[in-house]
């Protein structure tokens, strides 16, 4: 029996068509660069688009989903939409009064998503389910523009770390904002069945933009 | 001819950049900076246009887009207006709407059918006999319009975009710069090309109004909460502050929090005879000509006026050396002021209570010979014998103004007639809702800064950033700027209200004595106002006329309604981007790469079969078919719904949700559940799995899970249940391996024991499947041997190769949707949606057996009571065709018949099965239901094919595949 499986972005074949530099990121193969990796982290600070898919995805959903998770030193977000990092640097945000959701690390493991294993199915009145949604990865400071084209959602009035859900070109995701040094930086989620639509539609637009499709070079230290 | 004035700081136009382009397939020089209009009007040219109907010669009119004479279209957009048209080099135009050109329109011979057209006269002629209308139709649609859509022409990208702001500003003349400034996110938009409204073109002698513009041009620019757009307009106001903001390349939804729309007014044209010809312009269009463009627009004008500022427009003219031969003054006491004392000093003649009675037309009614000037009697008709020809080659009106008012009539404001401006002026505006400047009646330039100042104060103390006092708006001083009859009657018919659609003052004469004495009727019948340009020019003028001929006042006449869009939206604006959005299996490049034919089912693309070298499609799908019934088939069937129904209600809340009972379900077992609506209809099947006492897996239909798995959260909450949803669908992976042999190819691979023993059929088992985590169920949909593996997206890839594989030596092979179709109808198992409809009950399709009667509740449940008691009307049968017949088939819904009664339809065929017959299900009435009976199907041609009731299952009809031990 085969101990390991990878995983594979639904995006696999858009990249695999266009790269030949791929790296090893937890349990995923993603693009390390697609050309010229000093044109792709300079596209960063203005406008890029990047595939994080792989990363690991926990929903916590029931009546018994607070306690279980302070049962588990995991921290709780009080309030809707809000999120908090993990001592594993994992991001818990609460999507529900009963329901938050876990996102771990780029190079994690599902396993690494908290310090004690997690087990998926339901008890103590708690639905535990591994997710597989789909990451992307917007940054630079034409982001807004991008996202004016594809969402009715007022960017500019985001406020770091906050979640919100909402439609991108018609797909609905979860989005983050937050800003970096080299400017601001907004993760959109997805279901992965949907993410290679919404994925040749984000490439359209950036491409009128003038922006870069770019690696996980460009994020990942351990990539290098 | 150049008709270019000297360079002055405020033109628009940058000499340095000279542009050519054609017009008319004529080469012509215009600058950076020119519109159409003002280019082709600098090189002498004045025939711009042709008119809608009688094909008469049009030129410049407002150069404001307030008209629509000068409507041009290059090789991919059509009815562009030449007077916001911005020149680019290389440019290739052509006016709309003539027939060989505006010089040689050779549909100009439509004027002298005039009298045989009058107002509304479509609705009367040519509708006997009623045959031939369609061929006057088609001769009344080529000669008048506008212009034509070329279909090889490539659509250029329009994308939307979404845009916030709290004050949104519309108009940036003195009103708007001010209120801009106010500490607001503001988003301030100008529909011309550059900021500053009148500041531009009205006030440019006026050194104070200079300066002014120039600093706030400087704050605005310094300022980071100020957004200016230029060449945008606010097309349209929706609920909730939603503006359409349009510009060249996209349609821009803004959302503010506040709109305050400094729109200013739009010049009113007066109406006299041939009020059209080029040369005849207003006022504002002469000044914007000179001051934006640096154009004379004409060598010796004549100003018919009503005002002060006809008067102001005399002096700019001669400011650019341009001659005034007179003015005629609608008032009888003419102006009272030192400027007309300086401009009569010049020689100017000044007709004080005289009109323009006519436009003395040049040759082809090309341009402006002379004006005849008469006077006005005390009632304001013009008296033609006292009259006196006038020689010039310009006209100017500047008899009055009316407020620029489709976005604060969208916006829910309303409006009164002010006596004392002779113009309407805003009344009631509702919250968030702000005017200011000229609209406001307004006509003073510090009384104009002053209201923007006051409207920016009242935005932000409505927004909650402001609490000081607010001042009220202040009154015009003086005597009206608006003349209130400026339209004077002449018996040669070409005295035009609405230049769109050529309408003149005798068609709205006739239409109100054939009884369209209300405006909204008014404007029906005779189409005023219903052009490109929206009445912008003429609707007031129409409620004027309207008003005297029904002897009433303005307000007792009322307007029209105003609707956006304010101008017209190239419709691949609204369009903009096409998001479409489809799913894709996490198997989807596989299929791909291994030749299938995707189709679409719901919003996912599916393989439908596989192709197969020398086989027909049908031939195909029936040998992926028949590989499933001899050895096994491996379907992807990602696309199932997959939801999670979990807590300590959980199984009473499913008694609720399906028509079965499952809280005696043994743990890890299945299934089959019908849901219905509350009316007892079938809105979903599907398995539910018990996987642990409080935790059930439940599928769906893969295009009804998204509606259903609300449907479930919506139940839960009105039936008060704690239970936990959530849904899979996407983020789960499934394939059904199905087959005789699908339990040896499986075996090997997972750490489950699956004798039929340990895991019999129905089934469900939680374990590991190449090392990935995979819940299996055992179901029989294609009616063999069949195990359905879920397990995550993102490793589905993998376990999808390596089964092929290892299976392929042996005969496993994928099949697709088609395939899995004909399997499951041979099995008789329907598909929701497909075999039923939005009015099918379980007892029609023959699912009485899955309906726990004796349930206190459940959704539908009192519906098919009550259902139950009544006759049945149709019922779900298996039809079979002859053994001989080869075709043609009927196809889906296609009718079946009884002699010569229509008794039911088909809902699925498939001409070809793994039997060796063709075979379909259907609805049929109950009293035909029986095993053998013999019908008859309609095809599409009317021919007739013979049809056997059958009875169902068509295949394995004692389920002896499920039982089969180790093949």
């Amino acid at each position: 029996m085969n101990p390991i499986v990878p995983k594979r972005s639904p995006l696999h074949s858009w990249h695999a068509s266009r790269c030949n530099h791929w790296c090893q990121v937890g349990e995923v193969s993603l693009p390390h660069h697609f050309a010229d990796l000093q044109v792709e982290r300079n596209a960063v600070s203005e406008l890029a688009l990047c595939d994080l898919s792989g990363v690991p995805w926990c929903e916590f959903k029931g009546p018994g989903a607070a306690s279980w998770l302070a049962s588990r030193n995991l921290p709780v977000p009080e309030k809707l939409y809000q999120g908090e990092e993990t001592a594993t640097h994992s991001w818990i945000t609460r999507t529900g009064s009963d329901e938050f959701l876990l996102r771990g690390v780029l190079g994690s493991t599902f396993s690494e998503l908290t310090e004690e294993p997690i087990e998926e199915g339901y008890q103590h009145e708690v639905l535990i389910r591994g997710r597989h949604d789909s990451l992307f990865l917007l940054t630079g400071h034409r982001t807004g523009e991008l996202l004016a084209q594809t969402c009715g959602l007022d960017y500019q009035s985001l406020r770091p770390a906050q979640t919100v859900f909402t439609r991108v070109a018609g797909v609905n995701c979860g989005l983050i904002t937050d800003q970096q040094e080299d400017g601001p930086r907004c993760w959109l989620w997805l279901d992965p069945s949907q993410a290679f639509y919404l994925w040749r539609e984000l490439v359209a637009i950036i491409e009128d933009l003038s922006g870069s499709v770019v690696g996980i070079a460009c994020f990942y230290s351990k990539a290098d | 001819m150049n008709k270019r004035l000297p360079p002055q700081d405020h033109h628009w136009i940058d000499r340095q950049q000279p542009l050519r382009f054609q017009f008319e397939g004529r080469e012509y020089q215009g600058f950076q900076g020119d519109v159409l209009s003002s280019a082709l009007w600098a090189a002498g040219c004045r025939v711009l246009g042709r008119s809608f109907k009688y094909h008469r010669p049009r030129g410049i009119y407002s150069l404001a887009g307030h008209d629509a004479n000068v409507l041009v279209e290059d090789r991919t957009r059509t009815n562009i207006r030449g007077d916001q048209l911005l020149l680019t080099d290389g440019m290739d135009l052509r006016a709309v709407n003539t027939a060989g050109g505006v010089e040689r329109d050779r549909l100009s011979w439509m004027e002298q059918s005039s009298r045989f057209l009058p107002v509304g006269f479509y609705y009367k002629a040519f509708h006997t006999p009623r045959r031939l209308f369609p061929f006057f139709e088609r001769q009344m649609r080529k000669v008048a319009g506008l212009g034509s859509i070329n279909p090889q022409s490539k659509p250029y990208p329009s994308p939307k975009d979404y845009a916030f702001c709290d004050l949104l500003v519309v108009g940036s003349g003195p009103a708007a710069t001010t209120a801009a400034r106010h500490g607001l996110q503001v988003m301030l938009v100008e529909e011309q090309q550059a900021p500053g409204g009148s500041l531009c073109w009205q006030w440019t002698g006026n050194q104070q109004a200079r300066q002014m513009l120039q600093e706030q041009l400087a704050t605005i620019q310094q300022l980071d909460n100020i957004e200016l757009r230029c060449g945008t307009q606010a097309a349209g106001w929706y609920a909730d502050h939603w503006i359409a903001l349009v510009n060249e390349r996209r349609l821009t939804k803004l959302r503010a929090r506040a709109t305050l729309l400094a729109t200013g007014c739009i010049e009113q044209p007066a109406i006299f005879q041939n009020n059209d010809l080029p040369g005849v312009m207003l006022g504002s269009a002469a000044q914007r000509l000179m001051q934006l463009y640096a154009v004379a627009p004409c060598h010796q004008a004549v100003i018919l006026t009503a005002g002060r500022e006809g008067y102001q427009l005399a002096r700019q003219l001669l400011e650019e050396q341009i001659g005034v031969a007179a003015i005629a003054d609608l008032r009888a006491a003419g102006e009272p002021s030192a400027l007309a004392d300086e401009l009569r000093a010049s020689g100017i003649s000044i007709y004080s209570g005289q009109t323009v009675y006519e436009a003395i037309a040049g040759r082809g009614k090309k341009s402006v010979q002379g004006a005849l000037i008469c006077p006005l009697d005390s009632q304001g008709n013009p008296q033609p014998q006292g009259g006196q020809r006038v020689a010039c080659d310009g006209i100017l009106v500047s008899v009055g103004w009316n407020p620029n008012s489709a976005l604060i009539s969208q916006a829910g404001g309303r409006f009164k007639y002010s006596q004392s401006l002779q113009q309407l002026v805003p009344g009631e505006l509702p919250e968030k809702v702000l005017v200011a400047g000229r609209a406001n009646g307004l006509f003073e330039l510090a009384d104009q800064v002053s209201d923007g100042e006051r409207a920016a104060l009242e935005a932000a103390a409505q927004l909650g950033v402001y609490e000081g006092p607010l001042p009220d708006i202040a009154d015009h001083p003086g005597p009206a700027p608006s003349h209130p009859y400026p339209i004077f009657p002449h018996p040669g018919k070409k005295n035009f209200v609405d230049l769109d659609e050529d309408l003149h003052l005798k068609d709205f004469q006739n239409s109100h004595q054939e009884g369209y004495d209300n405006i909204e009727l008014l404007k029906r019948f005779s189409t005023v106002g219903m052009g490109p340009s929206q009445g912008k020019l003429s609707n007031f003028t129409a409620v004027r006329i309207l008003a005297q001929l029904n002897e009433a006042t303005i307000e007792e006449t009322g307007t029209t309604t105003s609707r956006p869009f304010y101008q017209p939206v190239p419709l691949g604006h609204l369009a903009g981007r096409r998001f479409h959005p489809q799913r894709q299996t996490p198997l989807d490049d596989w299929h791909r790469e291994s030749g299938a034919t995707m189709i679409y089912s719901g919003d996912w693309l599916r393989a439908e079969f596989y192709p197969q070298e020398g086989k027909s499609r049908q031939q195909a799908i029936l040998a992926e078919a028949q590989t499933v019934r001899t050895a096994a088939g491996l379907i992807d069937v990602s696309t199932l719904g997959k939801i999670h129904v979990c807590g300590s209600q959980a199984a009473e809340f499913l008694e609720r949700i399906y028509t079965g009972r499952f809280r005696k379900q043994r743990l890890g077992t299945l299934r089959y559940g019908i849901a219905c609506d509350e009316t007892g209809v079938i809105i979903e099947d599907g398995i539910i799995a018990r996987l642990a006492e409080n935790h059930f897996y439940v599928s769906a239909t893969s295009s009804g899970v998204g509606a259903f798995y609300r449907s479930l959260q919506r139940w839960a909450l009105q039936f008060s249940m704690p239970v936990t949803l959530s849904n899979a669908t996407g983020q789960m992976a499934a394939f059904n391996l199905a087959g005789p042999l699908a339990r040896t190819l499986l075996e090997p691979l997972t750490d489950l024991d699956l004798s039929a023993d340990s895991f019999p059929y129905l089934g469900v088992r939680q374990g590991q499947l190449l090392g990935i985590p995979v819940t299996l169920l055992r179901v029989g949909f294609v009616g063999e041997l069949g195990y359905e593996i879920h397990l995550p997206a993102d490793q589905a890839y993998r376990a999808w190769t390596a089964l092929l594989e290892q299976g392929s030596a042996a005969g496993l092979r994928p099949f697709g949707l088609e395939a899995q179709r004909l399997l499951r109808l041979e099995k008789g198992h329907l598909i929701v949606g497909h075999d039923t409809d939005a009015l099918t009950n379980p007892m029609e399709a023959d699912l009485e057996w899955a309906i726990a009667s004796n349930k206190p509740f459940f959704v539908g449940g009192r519906s098919l009571e009550v259902i139950e008691k009544r006759p049945l009307q149709r019922k779900l049968v298996g039809l079979r065709f002859a053994q001989d017949h080869a075709g043609p088939w009927p196809e889906e819904c296609h009718l079946i018949f009884l002699q010569d009664q229509v008794i039911g339809r088909i809902t699925s065929i498939s001409p070809a099965s793994t039997l060796g017959v063709g075979i379909a299900m259907g609805f049929v009435i109950p009293e035909l239901a029986t095993d053998g009976q013999a019908l008859e199907v309609q095809l599409s041609d009317g021919t007739r094919i013979p049809i056997t009731v059958a009875k169902l299952p068509f295949y394995d009809p004692d389920n002896t595949r499920q039982s089969l031990q180790q093949a």
